[in-house]
Formats: structure tokens, sequence, C-alpha cells
């Protein structure tokens, strides 16, 4: 039965599905990523009502361009990405912006390391998904799901010397060619 | 390099447009990943799963969801820990198809003329107390309901009720003190009774019940359809009476059918162990069921098959799922979830539908995928659905 396995699919999986109109996929993906977005965010507004509002609006922008979007390597690296622009434009827009101006002059006058880009970004998605250890264990295993998956393929891929892009579609379009023929065979009962 | 609010804000926008020089890029996020260091308080499980849920309720709300569509299994609260579940059946009379559906914009234009206010159904219910007291439950007043007789009876968000009792209060007495919970077409409900047993009730459905069980046996009555969590209790058996039968268990997993209009009442078992005892005849039928069975009694006789038992709880998931089913009995519970009144115009044998769609799609969209895989056609004007060739 089609509806089981959402919990097992990977995430580019889902947003294939989302992508067809499938709300339940969606909200399986809500419930993977809302709890790193969360508080991630509530880390950096340190306000509650502020985060929950930002995770909303993600998840509602997601949901509203989930066509036009590409996600090219993974639906983490999209989310994390646009999670730290709906931050930044918060703060922009705040009218008192002064408890991030503070913060951020102390930095400017320490002098901060040069770090290499990539580097930062790698380590900005440490920092969120560290988020999860906040989370209690249920909500903390669903997350993993997603983790997992990107692991495996990882994994495959060293071991058989390919490129990860060639096994996430070998697997998608396995999975599409099943489908495709359950859904022949029910349609033309 | 100290900086003002206006030269911060026009920096962040620099950033966002991609015209910071490699030197702010780096200031900025660095500075960012500092603050995404900060400490926050501790959260509790319960505290995380109401922000969750929140944030969800305002998504779907915006984004034209029902609110059943997170993964439902998840949404229940953990109020108790230990509570180790021992069965889970489904009581129904209505069987499922499976058809994919495509919410594409072309099926929609298809249907337009035909979206006419029939709403899909939502949580409502009607509660009456033992005193007579009746509530109507809805989605807007959460909170305590009632506590005269020293129980908690709690209205959680996501249509559930939950029955508590606290330490202090005497148990005596309550088990003369009876519920009554009823849905109306196009309504369903939640309950979490005394013991921690869950009960979801389906659309024109009514589950009768003591406040507390204290004696040695917990007993409910249920005319429609409901699907059973029963808690664990090894001194208690659990016994749910419907006009026909009687289902015995100790903890279960289980979906009672039993609609009057069915004409049989239906048993299906998820897990634990269950005993199907016909009732009002001397002697009457009996049969014992494991996961995966499901019990027919038409007659006098019960018919036990194996069974796909995601079918059988679909609608508690959200969904109406018929596989091989009899139109007219497809019909009837989307009739009794977005409330029509239904007219056959012509002859139809044996018509069967196979398929599955969300229950909380428009009208209009479930027609749709009727109407594609029987080529009949289907037709709502007011309260009125009419099927013909």
């Amino acid at each position: 039965m089609l509806m089981n396995n959402y919990t097992e699919l990977p995430d580019l999986e889902l947003i294939q599905l989302a992508k067809e109109g499938d709300r339940l996929a969606f909200s399986h993906i809500y419930e993977r990523y809302w709890g790193v977005l969360f508080i991630h965010a509530r880390k950096i507004l340190a306000n509650e009502e502020e985060a929950k509002d930002i995770v909303q609006n993600l998840f509602f922008a997601l949901y509203s361009n989930i066509h036009q979007i590409d996600f090219k390597t993974s639906l983490s690296s999209y989310l994390y990405r646009a999670v730290k622009n709906m931050i930044l434009d918060h703060i922009k827009h705040q009218k008192v912006v002064d408890k991030y101006l503070g913060s951020f002059n102390q930095f400017a006058e320490q002098g901060v390391p040069v770090t290499d880009q990539e580097i930062r970004r790698k380590e900005l998605e440490k920092i969120i998904e560290a988020g999860m250890h906040t989370l209690p264990g249920k909500m903390k295993e669903v997350f993993l799901l997603s983790r997992r998956e990107n692991m495996s393929h990882k994994e495959i891929a060293e071991k058989l010397g390919i490129s990860q892009h060639t096994i996430k579609s070998q697997i998608s379009n396995a999975i599409r060619i099943l489908r495709g023929k359950i859904e022949t065979l029910t349609i033309f009962f | 390099m100290n900086i003002e609010e206006s030269t911060f804000k026009a920096l962040l926008q620099k950033y966002q447009d991609g015209r910071c020089t490699p030197e702010e890029v780096n200031t900025l996020e660095n500075w960012y990943l500092a603050e995404a260091q900060k400490p926050i308080p501790g959260y509790s499980e319960a505290t995380l799963t109401e922000t969750k849920t929140a944030i969800w309720n305002a998504f779907s709300d915006r984004a034209g969801f029902s609110a059943t569509t997170i993964a439902p299994a998840r949404r229940i609260y953990k109020l108790y820990k230990n509570l180790s579940i021992a069965a889970t059946l489904v009581i129904t009379l209505a069987a499922g198809f499976y058809f994919y559906t495509r919410h594409e914009a072309k099926n929609n234009r298809l249907v337009k003329h035909e979206i006419v206010p029939v709403v899909p159904g939502s949580n409502r219910a009607l509660l009456t107390l033992a005193d007579g007291t009746k509530v109507a439950l809805d989605d807007y007043r959460n909170g305590e309901l009632n506590q005269k007789s020293g129980i908690q009876i709690v209205k959680l968000a996501d249509g559930q009720l939950l029955y508590r009792i606290p330490k202090a209060t005497q148990k005596t007495g309550l088990e003369h003190l009876f519920n009554t919970v009823q849905t109306p077409n196009g309504g369903q409900y939640q309950l979490i009774l005394e013991d921690g047993t869950k009960v979801w009730l389906n659309a024109a459905s009514s589950l009768h019940y003591p406040m507390a069980f204290t004696k040695n046996e917990r007993i409910v009555e249920l005319q429609g359809e409901a699907y059973f969590e029963v808690a664990k209790d090894k001194a208690r058996k659990f016994l749910v009476k419907t006009t026909q039968q009687q289902v015995t268990v100790l903890g279960t997993h289980f979906n009672i059918n039993a609609y009057p209009e069915e004409g049989s009442v239906k048993t299906t078992l998820l897990e634990g162990s269950v005993q199907v005892e016909q009732q009002g005849k001397e002697p009457g039928a009996m049969v014992f069921l494991k996961p995966g069975q499901a019990s027919q009694l038409s007659g006098d006789r019960f018919v036990v098959k194996t069974v796909d038992t995601e079918e059988a709880v679909a609608w508690k998931n959200g969904y109406f799922v018929f596989d091989n089913e009899d139109l007219k009995t497809a019909i009837r519970k989307v009739a009794r979830w977005y409330d029509l009144d239904v007219e056959y115009a012509g002859q139809f044998g044996a018509v069967e539908i196979g398929g599955s769609v969300s229950r909380f799609d428009n009208i209009g969209q479930v027609l749709q995928v009727l109407r594609l895989t029987t080529k009949l056609n289907f037709k709502v004007e007011g309260r009125r659905l009419t099927v013909s060739h």
C-alpha cells in the first residue's frame, strides 16, 4: 500500500510526491525538519513567537513554490539556506535591532578569523543539525531518518566508486517505475 | 568598525543581494554562526509537541490543508508515558478502495460547475454528560469542560477529549455515571478514556461509556464506527457492545464498523486478540480473531477473512480507501462524511470501485475520481448526490 512508506522515503522522494500534490508527503517533510529549524530560529531570535512564525512562513513558502524550486543537492541545504534568509529578513526589519547590532559590533571589533565560505556553510549545517539533540526521542528519530538516507547514499557511492547523484537517481527511478506499475493496475481495474 | 543600525541593516541587505566584499561576508557569516550557538532554555516534550502542532495548524489554515494531514499517528498527546497498548481494533462497515489521485489543474476545471458548499467532515461531536447536560465539541473551545464529579474532562486541540482522574479523587460512584459522545454526519472525534484507552469515532456514530471503569470489566456501547486502541489491563477485560455483537479484548487495536444501514457488523483486528460474540441469541455465534483478520456478522454467522487492515483504518488516517468495493457501499461512506442524501437514477449492477482519496479533499475532487474509475455520472445539487449512467 502506497501510504505506508512515507517514513522510509528519502527527502527528495517526498518532495517529488509533494510536487504531485501529495499533502501527506508534505506533512512528513514538516515532521522531519520543523524541529531543527525551530530550534535554530529560536536560538538566533531569542523569541518563541517569532521563531514559530519563521518556521510557519518557511513551510508556507516551500508549499507555495514547490513546483518552481530545483532542489539540486538536497532538501536540507535548501531549507537551511532558506531559514537563514528568513531570519536575516526578520532582523533587517526589526524595529529594535540593538541586540544584534551590539553583538555584531563586538564581533567586528575583536577581529574575525578569515575562514573559507564552504567551511562556514558546513559549520552552519552542523550547528543547525545539532539542534536535534534538544528534541525528544521520537522527534529526533524522525529527523535522523533523513540523515540516514543521505549517509547511505554517500556510503554506497564511495563503495562503488560512482557519483552520489547517480545512486540517488537510480533509486528514485526504481521507485517511480514501481509506483507507475501500481497506478496502472489500479486505475484500469 | 563600529557601525550604526542603518548601516547594519544595509549590510544585511547587501549580503542577501550578494554584493558584499569577501571580508564583509566573512564577518557576517561568522557572526551568524556565533548567534546560532546561543543557548536556549530546555523544552519539555509536551511543550515541543504543542509548538509543533501550533505551527502546523497556522500553516495548514493558511495553505488550506486539513488539520489531520499531519502524520496522524504522531498527533497523540503522550500524557500517560507508561501506558502500554495491548490491542488495536477497528470496527467498521465501510470497505476501502485505492485510486491514486492527482491534484492537477485540469481536473479542477472539469468539476468547477459542480463545486457546491458541500464540505468535508471535521472534528465535531456532541457530548452528553451524566446529568444530561449537552456540550457541543468543536475545534474552538479548548480546556477543562466539567469538574463536578471530581473527574477532569479536558478538550484538547485537534478533536480530542481526555478523561483524567486526579490522584486525590475517589473512583467509587463514577462507574455509575455515563457519558455519550455522538458525531453527526460529517463529524469525527477522538476520546481518551479514563484508563487511557483511545477511541476514534467516525461520522454518524456514538459511544456510550462510564466516566470511570472501576469494577472487573470495562464496558462501552457503540453505534456506527470506531477505531480502538485499548490500554492494557490484565485485570479488566474491555468490552465493546453493539446492537448485534459484543467484542471482548484484554488490550488491543481494532476497528468496529456497526452502521445499521450496512447490514452487517465488521470487526477488524490490527494487534492483540479479541473474542467476538453475537448478542441477543442463545447460544450466540462466537469467534476469536488474530491480527490481520476481520469478522463479519451477517444473520447468525461470523465469516472470518484475512484482510489488509490498513484499509479498515484508512478513515482514521484521513483517507477513503476503496478496494473492489461495491458502488453503493462506497457512496454511503462518502455520503456520511460529506452529509449528502443519495439518489440512484437507474439500475446499477455489480459496479466496483478501487482507489483512495483524501477525506479532506472537496467533494468535487472525490466525485471526479469516482467518475473516472466507474464511468458513471455524479452530480451534487445542494445536499443531494445523484448517481446516473
